[in-house]
């Protein structure tokens, strides 16, 4: 696998993770999310949120779903989506339901509507690295000079 | 795609992975767990079939990572792809929750996706192993 285009796809899609992050959870469905929120949940999450977490988290899911179109050769934007889009769903699912079944912190259909969201998250990050990385050639890296 | 190799590997894999995470978790680091895990939130009586559901959404994503990659489908490729899978999975699960959350401390997020780097090891092993068993498109097959 080629590191260099691993890298790149990396770092651009921990970008657009983080800032389709803020737009889809901060700003159109925060207020679901708020009145699906038990008082415990409500007591223990940070406000502000600790940023510098949220951008490691999303170098290591970027580096997923990184993997995962490259994986499929010559991926296009929908193809990105699709690939990205799948494995957030299922990410989502185990985490939502996994904490369903273990926590009270949300209600049940917030746990419900979670990985559709994710999912979409995934999606617009797997369709941006497909993009990125249909324009960084194959094996640079490791090319003899010339 | 294989769609009975994946469902096979998913079943296969979803009830490993939450065997293997009952000995790791529940048994083997339970102490850990409870001394960095916060009260007041966790239920007494875990709903079963949530964790049951998530764990076969997992096996789905990790055979999915198995069957893709080339030359997976050996022991060796199958602990490689598992362990790196899940750790990338809990590396960013345990770090979101951090950092929005004053229950989860950064000893357990750092600590989390460690121990399921076992865990993702162990099931890519087993799903690599049943799947080199199960014949490629055993399920569409004519009739003779």
């Amino acid at each position: 696998m080629d590191m260099k285009r691993i890298a790149i796809g990396t770092i651009v899609g921990a970008v657009v993770i983080q800032a389709a992050g803020l737009v889809l959870f901060d700003l159109i469905v925060s207020g679901f999310y708020a009145a699906n929120t038990s008082d415990a949940g409500r007591a223990v999450f940070r406000m502000p949120p600790l940023r510098l977490a949220f951008a490691l988290a999303d170098l290591s899911m970027a580096a997923l779903l990184t993997i995962g179109v490259a994986l499929r050769n010559n991926a296009t934007i929908g193809g990105g989506f699709a690939t990205g889009a799948v494995i957030g769903l299922l990410i989502a699912v185990y985490v939502s339901a996994g904490f369903y079944g273990n926590t009270t912190i949300w209600a049940l259909p917030a746990h419900v509507v979670h990985p559709l969201v994710v999912s979409l998250q995934a999606g617009i990050a797997g369709a941006v690295i497909a993009a990125v990385l249909a324009r960084v050639p194959k094996g640079a890296a490791v090319r003899a000079a010339e | 795609m294989d769609s009975k190799r994946l469902m096979v590997g998913t079943i296969i894999g979803g009830i490993a992975y939450f065997a293997v995470g009952y000995l790791i978790f529940q048994l083997a680091a339970a102490d850990f767990y409870a001394a960095n895990r916060p009260s007041g939130f966790y239920r007494e009586e875990p709903i079963l079939w949530a964790t049951v559901a998530g764990s076969l959404g997992i096996g789905l994503l990790l055979t999915l990572g198995i069957m893709s990659r080339e030359g997976a489908l050996t022991i060796a490729g199958g602990l490689v792809t598992g362990a790196l899978y899940n750790f990338l999975v809990w590396f960013s699960v345990d770090f979101i929750h951090h950092g929005g959350q004053e229950a989860q401390n950064l000893t357990l997020a750092i600590v989390d996706p460690l121990l399921e780097v076992i865990r993702g090891g162990i099931v890519g092993v087993v799903i690599a192993a049943i799947l080199a068993r199960v014949p490629k498109s055993a399920g569409i097959q004519p009739a003779r």
